[in-house]
């Protein structure tokens, strides 16, 4: 007996997911805040439309009355801020996720370069020894600060808009060039940056100043991605 | 009293507003990425607001009906 394709598909995933699961995590885990704002907020969303069905029968049947008001309170004034909440608490942690930037299927050949060991680019390397540990895409394009991340989410709504409208052209450019300051704030302060010979003390300023970049011996950070290569 | 037309206009915009919210918020969260995150700011979000609002003026023209401000 074969089963289907499709079916086959799904039960291999489901055990690499299982897989991920077998780490084993730590003692009283009860899930991420993220896990929990999302649990959260569906749960809220449900309250809120089982009380909004509920009400609209009873309006139905015999009218609005004082009860029914106070029950109203719930799903128009008290749950629509908690959902809005957890709505912006899991939205944007979600936002950063690697899933995420590869979500549009223009970015598709530059999250494939990212998770293939067997690729050579800056961005993959960082990826596959885990210099950086989660939100990978994000970590380097974005700037740190307070307003870093308010910068990025700015971006991040321009490229879903470009990507709408099919408003952009391939190969896809970085529109200003990379600051070096993202990959000084975490190789800055280390040991094998520092004593490296290739970063002599001489030559700081010009990196600090973004006169000579990274990319220029470290590059390239991604792939270049060609209107035949995203077919 | 039956049919929705004893229910005032501006509840049941209100309603409407908070079920298409909350819809909007709910696919947020099942699947989170930029569309449904664009959705949940620009849509959602307005709209969840909307109900507050619009239940809020109706209670408003209630309280006023009733004399009670």
């Amino acid at each position: 007996m074969t089963l289907p394709t499709g079916l086959t598909t799904a039960l291999a995933s489901i055990a690499a997911a299982e897989n991920d699961l077998a780490l084993p995590r730590p003692r009283g885990w009860i899930g991420t805040t993220d896990d929990w704002a999302r649990g959260l907020g569906i749960a809220f969303v449900l309250l809120a439309i089982a009380l909004l069905a509920l009400a609209w029968g009873r309006l139905r049947r015999a009218g609005l009355t004082p009860g029914l008001k106070e029950l109203l309170i719930l799903p128009l004034v008290v749950l629509p801020p908690a959902i809005v909440f957890f709505g912006y608490s899991h939205g944007i942690e979600s936002s950063k996720s690697i899933g995420s930037c590869g979500s549009c299927h223009v970015m598709k050949p530059y999250l494939a370069d990212l998770q293939n060991p067997a690729s050579q680019t800056l961005a993959a390397t960082h990826y596959k020894n885990r210099y950086i540990q989660e939100n990978h895409c994000y970590t380097c394009h974005t700037d740190y600060g307070m307003f870093g991340t308010v910068q990025a989410k700015m971006a991040g709504l321009g490229h879903v808009t470009r990507n709408l409208t099919g408003a952009y052209s391939l190969p896809l450019k970085i529109s200003h060039p990379y600051p070096n300051g993202r990959c000084l704030a975490c190789h800055g302060d280390s040991q094998k940056f520092l004593k490296s010979e290739a970063h002599p003390k001489e030559d700081m300023p010009k990196l600090v100043s973004g006169e000579t970049s990274c990319l220029d011996c470290h590059g390239p950070a991604h792939p270049t991605v060609t209107k035949q290569a995203l077919r | 009293m039956t049919g929705s037309a004893q229910v005032p206009l501006l509840l049941r915009l209100s309603m409407a507003a908070a079920a298409l919210g909350a819809l909007l918020s709910l696919a947020l969260f099942v699947h989170a990425g930029p569309y449904t995150l664009v959705a949940f700011m620009f849509l959602a979000q307005p709209l969840l607001g909307l109900a507050m609002v619009l239940f809020a003026i109706q209670v408003f023209k209630d309280l006023r009906r009733e004399r009670l401000l």
